[in-house]
């Protein structure tokens, strides 16, 4: 193949015309994420920088499950997406909260913050809400306590790799020196970083809507749409902040399907499996897997039997 | 005594990468608010915030100098390493100056066409729109595909439809399915161009000569079917239209 095959082939109006649908896509899902992407930046650096932790699991009590419950609430009160909630959690595991809980409010935060829940709503305005806000909210709210409760059950003591300090400290180090400035820095570093990762869901996303088979290769009925968007969850890599607006724009999917897609996404996906391998043993990663997995496609198939996640 | 730290060009280039990165985004974002092109992309409803996040990411430009300092001893694979990054990073702009946004091509339209939705409904019975109220029928009434596959889902309306001159604009795309048919498609815009989603009215008659995706004003007599069927319309007269300031309906 020459040079001149490629620019023949590039200056062909099929090509032309997917590029141009391409880019339309692309920008348009990345503008529409970018204030939602700055808010979620801002408020977990202002959560891990200003937030007293320490003072919040004196409120967990002593019994392991009820800790779990309550640290998943938290999630709410004290937000920080997932890409921050692996420092914040280390600080409460530092505090003396129970392992099961400081995991089941990394799980719950992404998917339980006031931001995520915001975006979720202007997501799905025309199509049902408060609906999507409160099963989002609440099933993320039950898969994270399930999966602090089988933490507690079967992996307390194997949680966290013994060289967790070094591998998240330095970051550790500069949100706990409160200041407008290192608040600045701090900001403009999570902003960049998850921005990247966006950006690559948003080529994915924007690759399967303007191929000419496109999603339609994926079965988008019963359990298979339910599995599909699950695997395209863990693909996408997607901020939870944001990623209501790629789960709305699946046309065809279920809601229970979508709800798949957004209780999955904030939980497990390919950039958290780095950050787990980074932080815990592999069993606990397993179990992680296994309990999310499994409890998603559980909470979303009772959704689809119930008829209303049709 | 406190030693000085010394940079050099290498250092200063990779400090400056994330706030190039930032500020770039931020200046898309403003210049595509300032172009009147962010309609292209979401709905209206979110201009304010996005305007603002462009704002906010300037002034973060801005800032980036006084908030944080280079870090020395950056060597050439490193630089290029952050380099490439930043080139990564600024895509989005990159495809705005090669493809710059200028509407939905047929091609897309076909390609969003399996996600063809109801629209929302029309209203009630007691109002019915202008376009359905007017008493010369010889005179076409403006509508929109909207209007028309909207108020076809309302029973008592249905009727005041059929036999009405109507004039309405919209991108053509054919029909793969009737030869005899082309379809009017309008782009309906829940929350960003993502989603949107095309609603379709058929016309019966010869196709547009022009290519596919190209904007016409087709004026015909709308024939109601059996109920659960969408409206489809006789076509009468087509003409070239230039694109709308809004190509997405909301």
């Amino acid at each position: 193949m020459t040079v001149a095959d490629v620019s023949q082939w590039f200056d062909s109006p099929a090509v032309m015309s997917w590029c141009k649908s391409f880019s339309l896509v692309f920008v348009g899902l990345f503008i529409q994420a970018l204030p939602f992407l700055l808010l979620g930046s801002v408020t977990g650096v202002l959560v891990s920088v200003f937030v007293p932790l320490e003072r919040l699991t004196r409120y967990f009590g002593k019994s392991p499950l009820i800790a779990s419950a309550l640290s998943a609430t938290a999630g709410f009160i004290v937000p920080s997406c997932e890409c921050v909630a692996v420092p914040v959690v280390r600080r409460l595991v530092l505090a003396g909260c129970p392992s099961g809980a400081a995991v089941a409010y990394l799980l719950s935060s992404p998917g339980l913050n006031p931001i995520c829940l915001i975006s979720t709503y202007s997501a799905f305005y025309v199509n049902h809400p408060w609906e999507m806000v409160i099963l989002r909210a609440a099933g993320a709210w039950v898969l994270a306590v399930v999966a602090g409760w089988a933490i507690h059950f079967f992996a307390k003591n194997s949680l966290w790799k013994d060289d967790l300090v070094t591998v998240i400290s330095p970051r550790v180090q500069q949100r706990q020196i409160p200041g407008v400035g290192r608040v600045f820095a701090a900001v403009i570093e999570d902003f960049t970083r998850v921005g990247g990762l966006y950006m690559a869901g948003c080529a994915c996303a924007a690759l399967i809507q303007t191929l000419p088979t496109g999603w339609q290769v994926l079965p988008s009925t019963g359990l298979s749409g339910i599995f599909s968007l699950m695997v395209m969850a863990f693909v996408m890599s997607l901020c939870s902040t944001v990623d209501a607006f790629v789960a709305n724009s699946f046309g065809g999917f279920s809601l229970a399907a979508k709800l798949a897609f957004l209780w999955l996404g904030p939980v497990l996906d390919l950039k958290l499996l780095v950050v787990y391998y980074f932080a815990f043993r592999a069993r606990t990663i397993l179990l992680l897997v296994f309990v999310l997995g499994a409890g998603v496609f559980l909470l979303s198939w009772i959704l689809l039997l119930s008829g209303y996640g049709n | 005594m406190a030693t000085e730290v010394k940079y050099d060009w290498k250092d200063w280039l990779a400090f400056l990468l994330p706030a190039m990165v930032i500020g770039g985004w931020g200046c898309l974002v403003l210049h595509l608010y300032s172009q009147g092109k962010l309609g292209l992309l979401q709905h209206p409803r979110f201009h304010g915030i996005t305007f603002g996040a462009g704002v906010a990411l300037v002034l973060l430009t801005l800032a980036y100098p006084f908030v944080k300092d280079p870090e020395p001893g950056q060597t050439i694979g490193s630089l290029a390493r952050e380099l490439l990054k930043a080139l990564a990073l600024l895509l989005p702009i990159f495809l705005i100056m090669l493809f710059p946004l200028n509407g939905t091509s047929g091609d897309w339209i076909m390609n969003q066409s399996y996600k063809i939705r109801q629209p929302p409904p029309a209203g009630n019975d007691a109002t019915p729109p202008k376009w359905l109220t007017s008493t010369n029928n010889r005179a076409p009434s403006t509508a929109t595909v909207l209007d028309l596959i909207a108020a076809s889902e309302n029973h008592k309306w249905r009727g005041m439809m059929d036999g009405r001159r109507v004039k309405i604009l919209g991108q053509w795309v054919p029909d793969d399915k009737d030869k005899g048919m082309f379809r009017l498609v309008r782009i309906f815009m829940y929350c960003c161009v993502a989603d949107a989603s095309p609603v379709v009215l058929k016309i019966r008659g010869a196709a547009p000569k022009e290519p596919s995706g190209n904007w016409v004003w087709v004026t015909g007599i709308v024939k109601v079917g059996p109920p659960q069927m969408a409206p489809v319309i006789q076509l009468e007269k087509i003409e070239s239209a230039p694109a709308p300031k809004d190509i997405f309906l909301y």
